[in-house]
C-alpha cells in the first residue's frame, strides 16, 4: 500500500503538528495526527500486519477514502474510471439546458463576453417549439429524472414570451411523466417586476440570478444601460420588490478595478435588509473571451488573463471568498472537480436563439463551434470531436491536481493554442490557491458541524 | 484521525463539480 499521488497535504493545520489531507480524486478531507502521518510516509515498505490494530483501522479508512491506494496500478485504474464516469455516466444528474432567448441586450457591460456576437436576434415561437421537442426527446431517450432550464441572453427578459411558453410545455410534459422540473433566469435585473415573477412562478421558476458588480459607482461604470444611464438603483429596487416571492441570488464579476468596493456593497445590502434573504452570493474574476468574429482567437480582455497567469487575482479571489463565508453567506469555496461540459456526453447544453446547440457558453454565437441544431435529431461531428479530447493524458502523472484540473479549461486551450486539445497547465495557480481553499473548506465543514 | 469529509470513487457523489460558464451555473446546481 502507499499514499495516493493525488493527496494534497497541509502541514501545521489546523494546529501545530496537525496535518490535513485532501484527495483531489475522491475529494476526501481528513485531519491526521503526526504519528499516523509518519506511518503513511513509511507505508510502502511496511508489512501492514505489523501495524497496531488501531493503525490498521485508520489505514483501512484512508483506503476507503482514496488517501491510501494498493499500488500505482490500482490508482491508475481508478483514475481512468474517474474520467470514464465524467465522460459517460452523468445521466444521474439533472438534464440541464441553458436557453438564450435573445442575443440582444439593453445593457452595455464593458466586459461582455458576447460583445462580438450581440445581435437583434430573438428566439421565435417556431424555434421555441423545436427546442421543446428536442429537450423532451432527449430527456425521454436518456431517462432523466429532473429537467432544469436556465434562461440567459443577451438579456433574457427582453424576450420573455418563450420563457413562459417553453417552461409551460415542459412543465406539462414533466408532470405527466413524474419528472421534476424547474428553471432559473440569469438576468441583468432591469426588467424584473412582481407580476412577471408571479407568472413565471406558475410555470416552474425556482431562482432568479441578478448580476451586480459591487457598489453603485463600480457597477454603474461596468454595467450601464446601452444609452449610458446608470442601472444600480433600479436593480436594487427590483430585487427588493421580488425577494419575498422567489429565491434571488446575486452574482458579480470583478477585476482589480471594482474588487475593493465589494464589502461596501455587501454592507449596503445588509443595511437594506436584503443580504440575509439572498439565496446565494458569488463573485467571479473576469475571464478572457473570444474576439471579433473575423478573428475569434484574439484575447481582448488582457487584464483577466491574470486569473490563470502568474500573479492575477489570486489574493482577491481568496479574500472575497473569506469575506462571503465570514458573513455566513451561501457561496462556493471553489474546491471542486472541474466538470467540462464540452467533454461530457450528457452534460448541460446551451441553445441559442437560432436553435444552435453549444456545449460551452464561451463559444455561443460562433457556429463553427456549435454541436448541432434543435431542428435535427443528432449532434454533428463537432460533438464527437470535443468528446474525443483527452488533454489530461498529456499531464504529468504525478501532478496532485490532475483530477481537479484535467489539463485545464478547453476554452483557454483554444485561446492559448488555437485548438481545444492541448494542456493549459494551471499548476502554478493551483499551487498557490489550493492550500487556502482546503483551509476554507475545512473551516466551512467545522462551522456547520 | 478525523474524517472531515467523506470521499467517493463516484465523481458525482464525491463533491461539487465546477463549470466555468455560465457564471458557475452548473457548479451552483450540483453543490
Amino acid at each position: 500500500m502507499k499514499p495516493s499521488r493525488f493527496n494534497i497535504w497541509l502541514k501545521d493545520y489546523p494546529g501545530k503538528d496537525d496535518y490535513v489531507v485532501f484527495n483531489s480524486r475522491t475529494q476526501a478531507l481528513v485531519k491526521i495526527n503526526p504519528g499516523l502521518k509518519d506511518t503513511l510516509d513509511k507505508l510502502e515498505g511496511l508489512n501492514p500486519e505489523e501495524l497496531s490494530l488501531f493503525s490498521q483501522g485508520c489505514i483501512s479508512a484512508l483506503k476507503q477514502n482514496g488517501i491510501v491506494v494498493e499500488d500505482d496500478r490500482e490508482e491508475e485504474a481508478r483514475l481512468q474510471d474517474f474520467f470514464r464516469q465524467l465522460k459517460y455516466d452523468s445521466s444521474g444528474l439533472p438534464f440541464e439546458a441553458t436557453i438564450l432567448t435573445t442575443y440582444s441586450c439593453n445593457f452595455r457591460c464593458v466586459y461582455c463576453f458576447e460583445e462580438s456576437v450581440k445581435d437583434d436576434v430573438f428566439l421565435s415561437k417556431d424555434t421555441g417549439d423545436l427546442i421543446v421537442k428536442w429537450l423532451i426527446r432527449r430527456a425521454e431517450e436518456r431517462g432523466f429524472k429532473r429537467v432544469y432550464l436556465v434562461y440567459y441572453g443577451g438579456e433574457p427578459l427582453l424576450n420573455v414570451r418563450p420563457v413562459y411558453d417553453i417552461s409551460w410545455q415542459i412543465k406539462q410534459w414533466a408532470a405527466g411523466k413524474g419528472i421534476s422540473f424547474g428553471f432559473g433566469i440569469i438576468t441583468n435585473g432591469s426588467l424584473l417586476n412582481p407580476d412577471l415573477v408571479d407568472k413565471l412562478l406558475s410555470v416552474g421558476l425556482e431562482e432568479v440570478r441578478v448580476t451586480i458588480d459591487g457598489r453603485r459607482e463600480d457597477h454603474d461604470r461596468k454595467r450601464p444601460f446601452v444609452d449610458g444611464r446608470p442601472s444600480f438603483d433600479l436593480l436594487i429596487e427590483n430585487i427588493r420588490k421580488i425577494i419575498d416571492k422567489v429565491p434571488v441570488a446575486v452574482s458579480g464579476n470583478f477585476d482589480k478595478d471594482n474588487f475593493a468596493g465589494i464589502p461596501e456593497f455587501l454592507d449596503y445590502l445588509e443595511e437594506l435588509g436584503l443580504l440575509a434573504k439572498l439565496s446565494r452570493v458569488d463573485f467571479a474574476p473576469l475571464t478572457p473571451r473570444l474576439g471579433p468574429k473575423a478573428n475569434p482567437g484574439a484575447i481582448e480582455l488582457g487584464s483577466c488573463l491574470s486569473f490563470v497567469g502568474k500573479d492575477g487575482l489570486f489574493k482577491e479571489v481568496l479574500e472575497l471568498k473569506k469575506e462571503l463565508l465570514r458573513r455566513g453567506l451561501k457561496t462556493r469555496t471553489g474546491l471542486a472537480v472541474n466538470a467540462c461540459a464540452l467533454l461530457m456526453r450528457e452534460a448541460a447544453v446551451t441553445i441559442d436563439p437560432r436553435g444552435a446547440i453549444y456545449k460551452c457558453n464561451a463559444l455561443v454565437g460562433y457556429p463553427e463551434f456549435s454541436v448541432g441544431n434543435v431542428a435535427q435529431d443528432d449532434f454533428n461531428l463537432k460533438f464527437q470531436e470535443f468528446m474525443d479530447i483527452e488533454a489530461w493524458k498529456s499531464c504529468p502523472r504525478d501532478c496532485a491536481y490532475l483530477p481537479m484540473c484535467q489539463g485545464g479549461c478547453r476554452f483557454f486551450s483554444y485561446l492559448e493554442n488555437n485548438n481545444f486539445t492541448e494542456v493549459s497547465c494551471k499548476k502554478e495557480y493551483f499551487d498557490r490557491i489550493t492550500p487556502q481553499l482546503i483551509k476554507l473548506e475545512y473551516q466551512k465543514f467545522k462551522d456547520s458541524a | 484521525m478525523e474524517i472531515i469529509k467523506q470521499g467517493s470513487d463516484n465523481v458525482f457523489e464525491a463533491g461539487p463539480l465546477n463549470c466555468c460558464f455560465p457564471a458557475g451555473t452548473l457548479s451552483l446546481r450540483y453543490q
